[in-house]
Order: structure tokens, then sequence, then C-alpha cells
């Protein structure tokens, strides 16, 4: 499954919340965590408010799972989104 | 009108200083100002990131200085920025950190007719002027000039602190950058820069006077207050026993602040920290604390306020909290 369709999976009115979440994290991550292309385009969305958006957590989703992976279970509980969370089991299992 | 800024030293990495760069904007602040240290990220690279995700809050360093990057590189710089970000770049620019400088062997010397050079020079330069420039600091050959046009005025604004450099502020600069917090501090700042621009022949309302504060946001006093311990800690063990003093500040005190941090033993030097240092060299509280701090300091004739570092325990949320609560309240007010 690619980010884009994970994205999907994730209610409407949970997203912008869930966004502002990952972002925070992604923010307190440490150097190198999020390539310069993914933060580029993360900066490309937030200027136009659209990390929200179905495709700017595609790329939160794909930056998070680089770089934060277990925080990213962590939200993915938080927002009680298991079936998201199971969905990455599969790229998770890849990565590690 | 006044103008609310924010500054920030690129010590993270460039993504995250342009995200709360576009942040800020969202929020209604005016200007981005960055700091020119040569042991952060470059001020230029910065600036020209926040450029490409902004588009109408101005930037600029604040401040760069002459010993490390001679003007007609800063000039160049500005100019160039100009085309990235029209018609919203400012330059700011002071005579720099003495203990920096030291570590890199450059030495302070003449600061005030340094910096008056300096602004001369990139003004000269900007206007794309062909004549050569006799300073007694430097020495400019006539034709070196840009090959290109500079399409936008650019405001230079002076970093002073001492009354001189204020004077001088106040004499040639588009704006000031009073590097103080405290009321008294900017009460006395305003006044030389007054002197300068009436000395110089100026109106004292054609500077815009920046008031460049160490500044904490929070949602409780202690936890603004904790935030701001280490800038403040810095600031105590930079000043001048003339200063100390004003505040009644122990010089004794501040010489141990100085050797902890000389030392690393941070919490000893963060420990020694009290309420009358913070209170003398920060602008810090809950968000209606702020407002009336920052309210106190525009009545002394500050047109231009920056929120310096730390901005509070949690950038991100400091941003939010400024913009939305502290904010509003001067901006309905113009």
């Amino acid at each position: 499954m690619e980010y884009r369709e994970l994205a999907e999976l994730i209610p409407k009115p949970t997203r912008e919340p869930f966004a502002e979440r990952l972002t925070d994290i992604l923010l307190e991550s440490g150097r190198g965590a999020v390539p310069p292309h993914l933060a580029k385009i993360i900066l490309h969305y937030w200027q136009r408010d659209q990390l929200g958006s179905q495709v700017g957590l595609t790329h939160l989703l794909e930056a998070m799972a680089g770089a934060e992976p277990e925080k990213l279970a962590q939200v993915l509980d938080e927002f009680n989104l298991q079936n998201l969370a199971k969905a990455f089991s599969p790229i998770w299992d890849k990565q590690f | 009108m006044t103008s609310f800024g924010i500054e920030f030293v690129p010590m993270e990495l460039f993504w995250k200083t342009t995200y709360y760069s576009v942040q800020a904007e969202k929020l209604g602040y005016d200007s981005v100002w960055i700091t020119d240290h040569f042991n952060n990220r470059n001020v230029y690279v910065s600036l020209s990131f926040i450029a490409n995700y902004t588009d109408r809050i101005r930037i600029g360093p604040g401040v760069t200085n002459p010993y490390l990057v001679h003007p007609v590189m800063t000039a160049q710089s500005v100019a160039s920025l100009d085309e990235v970000a029209p018609g919203r770049v400012l330059c700011g620019i002071g005579a720099g950190d003495k203990t920096s400088l030291d570590i890199v062997g450059s030495e302070m010397t003449n600061p005030v007719r340094t910096v008056r050079e300096t602004v001369e020079i990139i003004r000269r330069q900007l206007a794309r002027e062909k004549e050569g420039y006799e300073g007694s600091v430097y020495r400019i050959k006539p034709g070196a000039k840009f090959n290109f046009k500079v399409e936008n005025h650019i405001p230079i604004y002076v970093g002073a602190q001492g009354p001189k450099m204020l004077q001088l502020a106040g004499g040639i600069g588009d704006g000031a950058l009073i590097n103080a917090s405290h009321p008294e501090d900017i009460d006395r700042a305003v006044k030389q820069i007054r002197k300068g621009a009436e000395d110089a022949g100026r109106k004292f309302e054609d500077v815009d006077v920046a008031a460049y504060t160490s500044f904490s946001v929070a949602e409780t006093e202690k936890k603004a207050k904790k935030a701001v311990v280490p800038v403040v800690a810095y600031i105590v063990a930079g000043s001048p026993a003339s200063v100390l003093e004003n505040f009644g500040i122990s010089v004794e005190v501040a010489e141990k602040i100085r050797g902890n941090l000389a030392e690393r033993n941070w919490g000893e030097a963060f420990g020694a920290v009290n309420s009358d240092m913070i209170d003398a060299f920060s602008v810090c509280g809950s968000p209606d604390m702020c407002v009336e701090k920052i309210d106190t300091v525009l009545g002394k004739g500050v047109s231009h306020f920056v929120t310096g570092s730390p901005l509070g325990p949690d950038k991100k949320n400091a941003i939010n909290l400024f913009g939305k609560e502290v904010l509003p309240h001067f901006k309905e007010q113009t």
C-alpha cells in the first residue's frame, strides 16, 4: 500500500489535528531525519494550509515513517487509527 | 503604525526555521530577522529559503557585521535577496558580537566609524554609484559597482546598544535595532536615537525604532520565565558593570555566572539568575503580561517590536500564543 492510500484511511475530522501532531513531532526530530526533498514538500503544503489534506498527509506520513516510526505508531494509537497501523505493518516490516 | 517582528537564530535545520517563518507570516507578523553568526547556518541561505515560502513578510539579516563580511558583499547579498523577495528585504547591520569575533581573531576596532562607513558603502553599492569611496576604514576604487540593477529600496537598520552607536542609528539609519528589553533601557536608547536624528537634521519619526528583545511567552509566567533563564544568564554575563548597576544587579554575581558559563556549569550559572535579572533583560510572561509589557515599551517611542530568542519554552506554541493572543491587541489598535 502506498502512502497516498494510507492517507485516505484517515477520517476527515481527524485530518487537521493528526497533521498538527505529526508536524510537532517532525519539528522536534533530529538532524537529517527528514530528507530535504520531503522537507520542501512539507513546506509547500504548509504555506498553502494543506498539510491536513490528503496529499499533505501523504507526505507527512512518509516523513514520519522515515524519521520517527516509533512515534508514528504511538500517534496512530493515540488517534485510534488501528486500521492505518495495520496497513502500515508491511512498510515497517520492510524497514526494520 | 507599529510593526511586529520575530528573530530566529538559525541553529536548527533550514526547513524548521522556514516553517516557523511561514507560521509567523500567517499570524500577521511583519518581519523576520535572522541572526548572523559564523557557528550557525548561513544567514542568506536561510533567508532565501524563507523568501521562497513566504509572500508578504519582510525579511533580513538581523544583524550582520562588517568585521566578518565586507560591506560590498553584504550589499550584494541583500540586493540578490531582493530579487527573490522583491520589496521585502531589510538589512540589519551592527558591530557584531565581541565574543564571536574574538574566537576567529577579528578585532572590533573603531566600531562606530566602521558601521557608519559600512552603511554608506552598502547604500552606494545598492545605488550602483560609479565613484570611488574614500573612508578611513574602507577604500573602494571607482567603477566597483553591481552588474545588475536593484529595483527596490532596502532599508538599513543599525543595531546599537551604546550611546554613540544609537546616535549613529538615529543619524543615518532607516531604522535602529535597540538591543534591549527593559523600558528604562529602551527609554535611554530612544533618547540617544532622537538626539542622533536631530543632530543630523532628520525627523525622529523617520527612523523606524525597533526594540530587539529577549522574549518568552507561555501559558503561565512560570513556564515563560524558565525558558528565558539561559538567555538572561548570557546577557548578565556579557553586560558591563554600568548596565548591571542600573538594575541593581550585583557585579560579583554576574562574574560568577560568567565563570560558570565558561566552565559549562549550566546548573550553577542558570541557578544564579533571579527575577530581577529576568525583568531587566527580557520581556517575559503569560500573553496578558506580555501585552502589558509591550504596551509600556511602545510608549517609549518604539515603532517596531521584535520578539527575539528564546520566544518561549516551545517555539511553535510561543509563535501561536503571540500571534493569537498578543498581536491582535495591538493590530486592532492600528
